[in-house]
């Protein structure tokens, strides 16, 4: 097997084994980072010196960490002591990091071995994967696609087998639609679990630091990395119950979308879980409410980069700041309640009936580039709201959710499942997530 | 108030506030695109005030502790 295919459980056993060296899988990863990364445009930079000596370290130290020896990457708004982060945008932005996020403290610690940081979206603003400074990323399984965002690269840089496993954000949807367009893993923690010290601030309500990787049980052991607590996915326990959302969620499916997730309803059944449905309280004005959070609150922070000069953002990230900066302040303050509101009404209702519940992550096949605006106007208000009609509402409700792959569409695109859980119930996410990859033989 | 006036009114608001607070003058795309969501957020605000009539007994907090896990008081 090929190490660009290899989960993160895989090349753990083979490099405690001897079997593979952390050199040598780090080594083909720089390799495959140097021959696609032209295409793809994944990586913002390359710390190869720094990664192979780390690798070697690794390779003397054979019982390391639950990482140890692992290739790793980060979306570039994380902060690592000493490093530039770009945060996506023009220059006059980078920041130089006086501290080191407590995430990538933890993974390192695991022997997790950063190599790369991850092209995104500007300032963490938008959901195709376009960006006007370092330019757009591209899928790795078809490169005219979008890769989704805002955490383009880490989804692509994992699917192009370039990392193992990487960091990515999800304010409305960042971590799990790139996961869902690039066929990986992307988990969404329950808001303010993680910590977000360390990393480019953007709405206090709503920035979530996420994890990507191939599969759930990678996604697993990172999650074990950061916390110190291991996802309980292969033990025995009563069966899931499995919530099929009636309405709002399933609405507007493209025929492939729709198809792929009405076959996951049969695994679930036949790995044992139940399934039913479930009605869902009113979601429509969710992705809206979220937008008064988190526009607010990132216009507070950024509006001096919305005037003309050397330090102006671009169109797409301009237009969604400048709404935020319209929003009175007694609108800001009912949205907050509302969210309570709505949080309690999912929680004694959909949520006390079903452990999880699922739908599509993305509602529609993955488009290409020149169909997806990046610009400002309504077109990318459209985009936006088709893309992340699933995810923004959780993001909202501040709960849990994991995008695992779901099949591929007739463009041979991958699509993903959104899998909804109570606060804190990312193990519970995990174990579907696991039991659904499991009955598609991923 | 009709639509078109509270769009106008998000106009002018954003023109204010750029123009006075900040120091530059937004392009008449951004300032129709501003006015536009004005509105929106106008309306969905209504209708979520009338859709929630537990709104006056809610405290913003309690978002940190129904994430932390406690089960929702009814």
């Amino acid at each position: 097997m090929s190490t660009a295919e290899l989960t993160i459980t895989q090349a753990s056993s083979a490099i405690a084994s001897g079997a593979l060296s952390a050199e040598d899988l780090t080594t083909e990863c720089l390799a495959r980072i140097r021959a696609r990364d032209p295409e793809l445009n994944a990586v913002i930079a390359l710390d190869a010196d720094a990664a192979l000596e780390r690798a070697r370290i690794c390779d003397r130290q054979r019982a390391g960490g639950l990482l140890n020896g692992l290739p790793l990457g980060y979306k570039d708004m994380f902060h690592r002591l000493g490093e530039i982060s770009t945060y996506g945008g023009p220059e006059h932005h980078w920041h130089l990091a006086q501290d080191t996020s407590p995430i990538i403290g933890a993974l390192e610690a695991a022997g997790g071995i950063f190599c790369a940081r991850l092209n995104m979206a500007e300032f963490a603003m938008g959901p195709t994967g376009h960006n006007p400074t370092f330019g757009r990323c591209r899928n790795p399984h078809d490169p005219v696609r979008i890769t989704g965002g805002s955490s383009s690269g880490s989804a692509a840089a994992i699917a192009a087998g370039y990392v193992l496993g990487a960091l990515g954000s999800d304010t409305g949807g960042s971590v799990r639609l790139p996961a869902a367009m690039c066929g990986v893993a992307g988990l969404k923690p329950t808001q303010h679990r993680l910590p977000v010290a360390g990393m480019m601030a953007l709405s206090a309500s709503l920035d979530c630091p996420g994890v990507m990787a191939h599969t759930s049980r990678d996604v697993a052991v990172l999650w074990e990395a950061i916390t110190g607590t291991a996802p309980a996915i292969d033990a025995d326990g009563p069966p899931l119950t499995i919530g099929i959302p009636r309405g709002y969620y399933l609405d507007g499916l493209d025929p492939d979308v729709s198809s792929a997730f009405q076959a996951t309803l049969s695994c679930f059944e036949r790995a044992g879980a139940q399934v039913i449905e479930i009605a869902i309280p009113d979601q429509t004005n969710l992705p809206h409410l979220a937008d008064i959070l988190w526009k607010s609150e990132a216009a507070a922070l950024h509006r001096l980069k919305l005037a003309p000069g050397p330090a102006q953002l671009g169109a797409q990230a301009r237009a969604r700041l400048a709404q935020g900066l319209g929003v009175q302040a007694t609108d800001y303050v009912d949205a907050m309640k509302m969210r309570v509101v709505a949080l309690r009404r999912m929680l004694s209702g959909p949520l006390s009936a079903a452990d999880v519940f699922i739908s599509p992550t993305v509602p529609v096949m993955t488009p290409l580039a020149e169909e997806a605006s990046a610009n400002a106007g309504d077109k990318m208000r459209l985009t936006l709201e088709r893309l992340s009609h699933a995810t923004r509402p959780i993001s909202a409700l501040g709960l849990p959710a994991l995008s695992v792959p779901m099949g591929r569409d007739r463009n041979a695109m991958p699509m993903g499942l959104q899998i909804v859980g109570r606060p804190n119930s990312e193990n519970v996410l995990l174990r579907a997530g696991a039991m659904l990859e499991d009955a598609l033989g991923h | 108030m009709a639509q078109n006036e509270i769009a106008a009114e998000g106009d002018v608001t954003q023109l204010t506030l750029c123009q006075y607070a900040y120091g530059f003058t937004p392009k008449p795309d951004e300032r129709a695109r501003f006015a536009a969501e004005f509105g929106r957020t106008c309306e969905m605000m209504a209708r979520l005030r009338d859709d929630m009539p537990e709104l006056e007994q809610v405290s913003a907090q309690e978002f940190m502790e129904l994430v932390r896990g406690r089960e929702p008081s009814q």
